[in-house]
């Protein structure tokens, strides 16, 4: 049952305007992000590291930039295809309908996994769109390997005009660089998902769309707080391609508080929403 | 005659406040039974729990046997319901959202739901989105999503609001079929004449408690208000509806 209302879930996204907003966002922000990148390419002149390339694009676009404002909206990304439906339901009466014929552990486990993957799907898509026209404007080739300087030296340098922290795994960039991009959006992918899981977690409470929205940005930046907090900070998804992350000891901490425990969080509480088969009290039912 | 909806001794709480204190009522397949009562007295409560979206603080709800309070999937009878509001998707068109419930047993083609949407009077082409429905329309699709997949088990929440007095009609009428084809029934709603009218077996909900309602307060003549005559023709329909 939870797979058939996965199916409806994402049926139903695409009745919606929402998936279709959002995949023109995701490649707009990516273009804004490829211009940006070709502006500095005129900025910083002549320049040893100043070799532009495809791969360097779309990282940069992806977050490798602290700036980037791919990473600020992904909050919104994550919740305009679908993820506000269970809200949506509650609001209306229509998850009586759907809770009697599906029950409750097919409809809420089908709300989470719909919502979650049709908000990935719709960045993944957004991402392969961005990446066709990353490909168009930029040479899809890295700059000759310089085994004085090591790869790192190239990786280095910033994407608008400033130096930026490693990456993490540099020589995969250099040896596996489409590899190593899809990893990048992945990260971007997966931080979709758990944000679009979390909004539809918020709805159990709330049945209004756009504190479900607020809700999720509200999540989203806790997280970064944290980790600021214990001095590690690191940003969706910079973790992955460079941003404040210098070195390996703390991805095991920026996957706990970014995908471990959100996960985590939302596993328990909808399995214990169904286990007790009850909506949180709302006055007007008797 | 096998019981469909069995309550036992069903109280709800809600923090402080009593919603249902040690209500019992058995519904047998093929059997009607009204609810009346003023707003808050917990008509709906009660059937949020029969419906399975709601747990009883004490007591136990069994459908076809099956006691609501063991571990369960999917309800053990199919089940429709119909609250208020009707619990349509605003941005999708009335068919659309027929479609989508149909979807989740699958055991409704498409042809049969639009023959739902006639049924109803409402035009199955029309790209019309929901948000844009009159409240009849609304009422009347939300009955659709009840009634279409001939349910073991239909819950209706004041089903006359909203309809005009043909609908109304229509309604006793495709209760009546729903009726003969052993669907255990219950219906809430404020109108004691009306609902008498509908369904012989009357039950009131007073400070969560359920008491039988005394149908002879209902002045003779009163039955005919607003409903009119097609009401008494769609009651002609479904003698059995007295038990």
């Amino acid at each position: 049952m939870t797979g058939r209302m996965v199916g409806l879930d994402w049926r139903r996204a695409l009745h919606g305007m929402g998936v279709w907003v959002s995949l023109a966002l995701v490649v707009a922000i990516m273009a804004l992000s490829f211009a940006q990148y070709g502006a500095e390419k005129v900025l910083m002149g002549p320049h040893p590291a100043a070799y532009f390339n495809a791969y360097q694009a779309m990282l940069s676009g992806l977050g490798a930039s602290p700036n980037a404002l791919l990473y600020l909206m992904v909050p919104v990304l994550a919740v305009l295809p679908n993820g506000d439906s269970l809200a949506v339901d509650r609001a209306t009466g229509a998850d009586a309908h759907f809770l009697v014929r599906a029950g409750w552990p097919g409809y809420l486990w089908g709300r989470l996994v719909g919502n979650s993957t049709a908000a990935a799907a719709t960045m993944f898509t957004g991402l392969i769109l961005s990446s066709v026209l990353g490909a168009a404007l930029y040479p899809v080739a890295l700059p000759p390997y310089l085994g004085s300087q090591g790869p790192v030296a190239y990786t280095h340098q910033g994407v608008y005009g400033r130096e930026y922290q490693p990456f993490v795994w540099p020589s995969l960039f250099w040896h596996a660089p489409v590899l190593y991009v899809l990893l990048a959006m992945g990260v971007v992918v997966l931080a979709t998902a758990v944000i679009a899981g979390i909004a539809t977690l918020a709805a159990v409470w709330v049945r209004r769309r756009l504190v479900v929205l607020v809700i999720a940005i509200a999540v989203f930046l806790a997280g970064d707080v944290i980790l600021q907090l214990v001095g590690w900070p690191a940003w969706i998804p910079s973790e992955m391609v460079g941003g404040y992350l210098v070195n390996y000891t703390h991805l095991p901490v920026t996957i706990a508080v970014y995908w471990i425990v959100p996960a985590g969080a939302l596993i328990a509480v909808m399995w214990w929403r169904i286990r007790i088969r009850d909506w949180p009290y709302r006055r007007e039912w008797h | 005659m096998p019981l469909s909806i069995q309550v036992e001794h069903v109280a709800k709480r809600y923090g402080a406040t009593t919603v249902l204190d040690d209500v019992s009522l058995t519904v047998a397949s093929g059997q009607m039974i009204g609810l009346v009562g003023a707003n808050g007295t917990g008509k709906t409560t009660l059937l949020r729990l029969v419906a399975g979206l709601a747990r009883p603080t004490r007591g136990s709800i069994s459908l076809g046997g099956q006691n609501l309070a063991d571990d369960w999937a999917v309800l053990p009878v199919s089940v429709g319901v119909l609250f208020e509001p009707p619990g349509l998707l605003p941005n999708l068109t009335g068919l659309d959202n027929l479609l989508m419930l149909a979807a989740v047993r699958g055991q409704l083609k498409s042809a049969a739901v639009r023959g739902w949407m006639e049924k109803v009077g409402l035009d199955p082409l029309s790209r019309r989105r929901v948000g844009h429905y009159s409240q009849g329309m609304k009422k009347r699709l939300g009955l659709a999503q009840a009634l279409m997949e001939s349910p073991d088990v239909l819950l209706l929440d004041e089903p006359t609001n909203g309809l005009d007095p043909d609908g109304v009609a229509q309604l006793a009428t495709w209760l009546a079929e729903a009726q003969r084809g052993g669907a255990a029934i219950i219906l809430a709603g404020h109108d004691l004449a009306q609902m008498s009218r509908i369904c012989g077996e009357v039950w009131r909900m007073t400070d969560g408690r359920l008491v039988p309602a005394d149908i002879s307060l209902v002045v003779p003549g009163q039955a005919e208000e607003g409903g009119g005559s097609s009401v008494d023709r769609g009651n002609q329909g479904h003698e059995g509806c007295v038990t």
